[in-house]
């Protein structure tokens, strides 16, 4: 079954002077781990963002038969909140029941004693498992992570992505990374590499 | 490196102009206050110029030396004219009418040479000229000896000589007797006299050659010619002169200088013949006191507003403090040195200073233009002070934004004010001296003998600029950490969020809040205080000329007043004179029954009865009279005590005793002097006295009083009536304090107050947007609709304008009490309460709310149109 579905993508930016993606088709597969490689600048990204309905295409079609959620590299959490409240913001965001209480959430990501820190009293490492943990609040049938490691140091990468598989098992929601790092989409089902805005290779893992 | 910083400024565009059109509010509205005191101090040397009906005054020996020394001053320059003149007593008038003689008592003699009252403002000729051996009555004089053009009339110089026999040639009222019939001592000064009850003027030749030789002459300089009947005994030979008002210049100071200079020059170019009495130097010594109230008050109503104005462009700048750090760590890395990023920045505040003080100036222009039509002559010093507030308040907005932000970062413990509470000690001092100046009575003001007079000391402005600088500093402290109380303990719902959220950035609202509370203050503070002192200054306007509208020598014409459309009462008065003992003092005889349709009285006049109460004595009691305190107290006196009087004898032109009985104290009257006066009844006091009638009319008036006073004196013009209104007299500004019009400034301040209010929340939500743009955009990756995205701005808002309303209500009040207790003494009678400007704060709560809608439609449209996907990779 195809979660995600992008056909003949093209999105520029700054009235055509840039093209950040071109002509890109591609299919997620409900319950599949699927890595977007590539350099920096070749798309990957974009087509996250695309996916994930935060940027339309310039050309071409999106068709999504399920919920999504993003990961970003920075983990971009609320300032203003506490880690709770980020998990509990995005649960009341979503609008829909919660299917794991947020407190059990924060607990998943092992960060059941850091509820009521602020986002500048945590680590990065801890920034991004409330980040997962936020996401996961918006009960997404995929989720998006876009190079969820790439700010971390390599034990706290390795421990953040042992993390996101085990949710994927515990949870069952499809998984889109986006990585330049080939340890990281080496753990994927499959594996998309881009260059120039466009899809270069395809294979599994 | 000028090309560079001005590269950067075009490529955001809409920081530059954000911060160029704040800095140019504050420099607009400095600009406006430098227009507005310019004109002010200009408008206040031409009306004490105006208002002064003869500059100078010489006394000199005998006739000859008075035309001679005349002759000498007209040649010198700025001098427009000088002639000679004479004063001096007649003993009594006679006039044989067809029925028979009619007599005038003791009065006073003018004489000037024929063509003088085209060119000085003292006399006002009714009918005929004076030419000739003829002699021009004032037309009191005329009106007792039943005289007219063409009649010959005697008059007596003294007791005992040969009467002088002269024709009628003219009728004229003299409107300035007190300063023409003075005693003239030049190392006294101006002592402007009672003026004599008749009048009779003679051409100077005619009175040197028949009238003066039964006179001796007095000797100048003399304080003994004062013109109160029966004490000047000689002719005081004298020199008029009057200066070419082109050779005054500006401020009443430096018209004073001006005035000063020539006379000393006049005076050292005639060695030994002639010092002047200076009334010109006299009115502009007034009005320079009165002008150096008005600016201080001027300032201290202007400069916080300004201020709060500047505050707007620090939080421009801090707006953009982030963006400017990453240029300069890019420029630094780049290698350019400390020296050449100080360079850049002084050069862009530079760009953007001169911009803003160049727009701002437009802006004080046009709107001193179209607020109050002022004449713009300061523009080069509003020119200058609007460029020096927009290039220094940029360049140090800069500064204090990026140093500010830096110290906020790096700092272990509070700055040394909060340290040592320098907020709570500012508070506090200013309620110590507010508590002294409403305990003491020690005010602006000093009112001794009921002369205004000016006492300006910086220590009677503590108490409201501390409150200001304790009222900011408490804010900044509190760090709007009262947000904390509104927010739930544990967030379950949007709205709850919105809560959470403002309450953890309470730091940031609070900068708003503390420059929206104080700009809310200011127009609070500035509208309430303006109202207060119109409304005191109408009151004291209406207690000093005594009614709406009051019609002056109005014999024989309160029909003719009472059927103007718009007069909707009106009832007679004869102000006359009454000696108590040796003490001449002002006597109101009123119809008590009427008394009430012409004009207002407070119980607060009276002491020991309300109005109602002394009316009801004065109407039960025919010889009742009310008389001041200071009465009672020198002479003993107790309720029903018979008290005698000398009143002048319209009839036979001698002071009788009439006898009154005390029936209650009077410390306020309409039109009565500040000291000791009497009231009593009109009948009375005209079957006592002969008096042919009251002289002085109080109108009532429910329209536009200055056009209802037109129509009076359009109706009376062919009579010999002064027609004064209410309106007129708030606006003169020749003596008082109270007159310093504040209408002008404080309708720019309010417009600009209104402006930068709603610009100050426009503003917010900008910089809101700016600061949390990238958590704006998470909460759109998060699925959050935009409109609750932008909730997060303008709820921020509206608690802004309801806790800034509230603290600003209370702030401008204070301040409002502050100064007006600090005036109270300059107000007579002084205010009971504040005036409420319901229509302005009205303005002002819609324009906030209005502000506050169009901040939150600029939050709503910025969510809409955020690129998102671009805000979160860092654009």
């Amino acid at each position: 079954m195809i979660a995600l579905s992008a056909r003949n993508v093209d999105v520029s930016f700054e009235n055509g002077a840039v093209h950040a993606l071109a002509g890109v088709d591609l299919d997620v597969r409900a319950g599949e781990s699927l890595a977007l490689t590539g350099r920096s600048g070749s798309g990957k990204t974009t087509l996250l963002h695309v996916l994930a309905g935060l940027v339309l295409p310039t050309v071409g079609t999106v068709e999504r038969t399920a919920t999504t959620a993003l990961i970003f590299q920075g983990a971009n959490l609320l300032t203003h909140f506490t880690a709770l409240e980020n998990v509990l913001f995005a649960q009341v965001e979503s609008g829909s029941p919660a299917a794991i209480e947020p407190e059990r959430l924060l607990t998943l990501v092992g960060l059941e004693s850091k509820r009521g820190h602020l986002p500048r009293e945590l680590s990065a490492g801890e920034a991004q498992r409330t980040a997962i943990a936020r996401s996961l609040a918006q009960r997404p049938d995929v989720l998006l992570c876009d190079e969820p490691t790439g700010h971390l140091d390599s034990d706290t990468s390795v421990r953040v992505l042992d993390l996101i598989e085990a949710l994927q098992r515990e949870i069952g929601f499809t998984l889109v990374v986006a990585t330049h790092d080939s340890n990281v989409a080496a753990r994927c089902d499959r594996i998309v590499s881009m260059r120039d805005g466009r899809i270069v290779s395809e294979g599994e893992t | 490196m000028s090309l560079f910083v001005l590269r950067q400024l075009v490529r955001t565009p809409a920081r530059t102009l954000t911060r160029a059109l704040v800095l140019a509010a504050s420099a607009a509205l400095l600009g406006a206050m430098v227009l507005f005191i310019g004109h002010s101090l200009r408008t206040m040397s031409a009306t004490a110029i105006r208002s002064t009906s003869l500059d100078w005054q010489g006394p000199v020996a005998s006739a000859s030396a008075a035309t001679r020394v005349a002759a000498e001053v007209a040649k010198q320059p700025s001098v427009a004219m000088a002639l000679p003149v004479a004063t001096a007593p007649f003993a009594g008038a006679e006039h044989t009418a067809s029925f028979g003689k009619v007599r005038a008592g003791a009065g006073s003699v003018l004489a000037v040479p024929p063509g003088y009252e085209r060119q000085f403002a003292t006399i006002r000729m009714l009918h005929g000229s004076l030419n000739g051996a003829g002699v021009v009555l004032d037309q009191q004089l005329a009106a007792t000896l039943q005289a007219g053009v063409g009649d010959v009339i005697e008059l007596t110089p003294r007791k005992g000589a040969r009467p002088v026999s002269l024709q009628v040639t003219g009728v004229a009222i003299v409107t300035s007797p007190d300063t023409l019939f003075q005693a003239l001592n030049p190392q006294t000064g101006p002592a402007p006299a009672q003026p004599p009850a008749e009048i009779a003027i003679i051409p100077f030749g005619t009175f040197a050659k028949r009238y003066a030789p039964s006179l001796g002459s007095v000797a100048p300089p003399s304080a003994a010619a004062a013109a109160i009947p029966g004490e000047a005994q000689g002719v005081t030979w004298q020199v008029q002169a009057q200066l070419d008002p082109h050779a005054l210049h500006g401020s009443p100071q430096s018209a004073l200088n001006d005035a000063t200079r020539l006379r000393n020059r006049v005076e050292r170019s005639l060695p030994g013949q002639i010092q002047f009495v200076d009334n010109l130097s006299d009115a502009l010594t007034n009005a320079a006191g009165d002008a150096l109230y008005a600016e201080a008050l001027y300032i201290m109503l202007a400069v916080p507003g300004a201020l709060v104005g500047l505050g707007l462009a620090y939080l421009a700048a801090l707006g953009a403090v982030e963006r400017e750090r990453r240029l300069l760590r890019l420029l630094r890395a780049r290698g350019a040195s400390r020296r050449k990023l100080i360079g850049l920045a002084a050069i862009e505040s530079a760009f953007v200073g001169a911009f803003a003080g160049g727009v701002g100036m437009l802006v004080a222009l046009l709107a001193v233009w179209w607020l109050i039509g002022s004449q713009l002559s300061a523009w080069p010093w509003a020119l200058g002070v609007s460029l020096a507030v927009g290039v220094l308040g940029s360049f140090a907005g800069r500064v204090a934004a990026g140093v500010g932000a830096l110290a906020e970062e790096q700092r272990a413990q509070p700055p040394l004010w909060q340290r040592l509470w320098l907020d709570i000690l500012a508070l506090a001092v200013s309620g110590l001296v507010y508590w002294l100046t409403a305990s003491t009575g020690f005010s602006a003001v000093v009112n001794p003998d009921s002369n205004p007079t000016l006492s300006l000391s910086v220590y009677m402005f503590l108490a409201p600029a501390l409150l200001w600088v304790g009222a900011t500093l408490l804010l900044v402290r509190i760090r709007g950490r009262v947000f904390a109380l509104v927010s739930p303990r544990r967030a379950t719902r949007p709205r709850d969020f919105l809560l959470v959220s403002a309450a953890r950035r309470a730091p940031a609202i609070n900068r708003g809040l503390v420059v929206v509370t104080l700009l809310l203050a200011f127009a609070v503070n500035l509208s309430v205080f303006s109202a207060t002192w119109n409304q005191q200054s109408a009151l004291d306007a209406r207690l000093t000329i005594g009614a709406d509208i009051v019609v002056s020598g109005a014999r024989g014409m309160q029909a003719a007043v009472s059927n103007v459309p718009g007069v909707t009462g009106q009832t007679s008065v004869d102000h006359t004179y009454a000696y108590v003992g040796p003490d001449l003092q002002d006597t109101f005889a009123i119809d008590p029954s009427t008394f009430l349709r012409g004009t207002s009285l407070r119980d607060s006049y009276f002491i020991g009865g309300s109005a109602r109460q002394m009316l009801a004595r004065l109407q039960k009691a025919r010889d009742a009279i009310l008389v001041s305190k200071e009465t009672v107290t020198d002479y003993s006196l107790s309720l029903g005590d018979l008290l005698k009087l000398r009143i002048l004898d319209h009839r036979t032109g001698r002071f009788r005793v009439v006898a009154f009985h005390v029936a209650g104290i009077v410390q306020e009257f309409p039109s009565a002097p500040h000291d000791s006066f009497m009231v009593a009844n009109l009948s009375y006091i005209l079957a006592s006295t002969h008096d042919p009638g009251p002289n002085v009319v109080f109108a009532t008036s429910n329209g536009d009083v200055s056009k209802v006073a037109r129509a009076v004196a359009r109706t009376l013009s062919a009579r010999a009536a002064t027609v004064t209104n209410v309106n007129d007299q708030v606006t003169q500004t020749a003596s008082s304090i109270t007159t310093v019009g504040l209408r002008g400034i404080s309708r720019i301040e309010e417009a600009f107050a209104l402006l930068l209010a709603a610009g100050a929340l426009i503003l917010y939500a900008v910089l809101a947007h700016a600061e949390r743009r990238q958590e704006l955009a998470t909460m759109a990756a998060l699925g959050t609709r935009a409109g609750r995205i932008a909730a997060f701005v303008w709820t921020e808002i509206a608690l802004i304008v309801v806790v800034a309303s509230a603290l600003a209500a209370l702030l401008g009040w204070l301040l409002a009490e502050m100064l007006v207790a600090m005036m109270r003494h300059a107000f007579d009678p002084p205010p009971d309460y504040l005036a409420i400007p319901w229509a302005f704060l009205g303005s002002l709560a819609l324009v906030v709310g209005l502000g506050a809608a169009l901040a939150a439609l600029v939050s709503v449209h910025t969510v809409r149109r955020m690129p998102v996907g671009e805000v979160l990779r860092g654009e």
